[in-house]
């Protein structure tokens, strides 16, 4: 079992846990950045998933646990050096992380455990009413 | 009558776009008479620089030809693209790079009309729509 997160957005929390042992480096990087505010900020290719405004660069130099499609809270960590781009990731639904060129495998780093009905209606709105302030901490 | 144009207002941008009669006469024609349309656009999740409206406007002009039932269907779109999914009754406005996507992957559309000029400010605009939600958009005949 890996460490304790928890996702907080418009007064939800959610429980979540760190793939640490399929995705040691990755999620140890994610959990020194700990704790995260930030904003969601919808996606244009990969379907029901936000990422973060900010950038969190972290030289892993390889994709850890890769994968491309995604179920609702699921985390993911991506980077794209000559975009410019070291994102975390996070699905309400159906995903498939893309871009303009296509599929991309990016790295799995955890899942949020908790009421996922509630955190996914809470980000269908995001499109209608805008990015919203989100917090990622540690738990437990 | 070929050689109609639209105005598309997005947010307080407006842009004229030609009505593609040749390619989809049947579209364009239920399209034009049911102009004006407005509605609250959102930004697609599926489909790249594009986004697409919310309220159902139905314009039944399938060929009757199977698998699609859809007027001169296509799966690829150009910046300035205005394309018409029949199956959600929704328009989409391609401001970039765009594929007309769901979860299954790249849709068939008809293209119904094509943004003349200049496309960067409303360009500019529609990408204020993954920053700030919803924005009002109008289609009208062009005088």
């Amino acid at each position: 079992m890996g460490r304790a997160i928890a996702l907080e957005i418009d007064g939800l929390v959610v429980p979540g846990v760190l793939f640490d042992e399929k995705a040691p480096r990755t999620c140890a990087g994610v959990w020194a950045l700990l704790p995260i505010e930030d904003r969601t900020i919808p996606v244009r290719w990969s379907g029901a998933a936000w990422r973060t405004e900010k950038n969190y660069p972290l030289a892993i130099g390889e994709v850890e646990n890769p994968v491309t499609v995604l179920q609702a809270g699921d985390l993911i960590y991506y980077d794209e050096p000559r975009l410019d781009l070291f994102k975390i990731g996070v699905a309400y639904g159906r995903a498939a992380w893309r871009d303009f060129a296509g599929d991309l495998t990016v790295a799995h780093v955890g899942r949020l455990t908790g009421d996922l009905a509630a955190f996914s209606r809470i980000c269908e709105r995001i499109v209608l009413d805008g990015p919203r302030p989100v917090r990622l901490r540690r738990a437990g | 009558m070929p050689g109609r144009r639209i105005e598309i207002e997005l947010d307080g941008v407006v842009v004229t776009a030609r009505l593609l009669e040749e390619t989809a006469p049947r579209t364009c024609a239920l399209m034009w008479a049911a102009l004006p349309y407005e509605d609250r656009v959102t930004h697609a999740k599926w489909s790249g620089q594009m986004f697409h409206t919310n309220t159902p406007i139905d314009l039944p002009a399938g060929d009757g030809m199977p698998p699609f039932d859809i007027e001169s269907p296509c799966a690829f779109q150009a910046p300035g693209d205005v394309v018409y999914y029949r199956p959600a009754k929704e328009f989409a406005v391609a401001y970039g790079d765009a594929q007309f996507c769901w979860q299954t992957g790249p849709l068939f559309v008809t293209p119904v009309a094509r943004i003349e000029g200049d496309l960067a400010p409303f360009a500019r605009k529609a990408e204020e729509l993954v920053w700030n939600g919803a924005r009002r958009f109008v289609i009208r005949r062009a005088e």
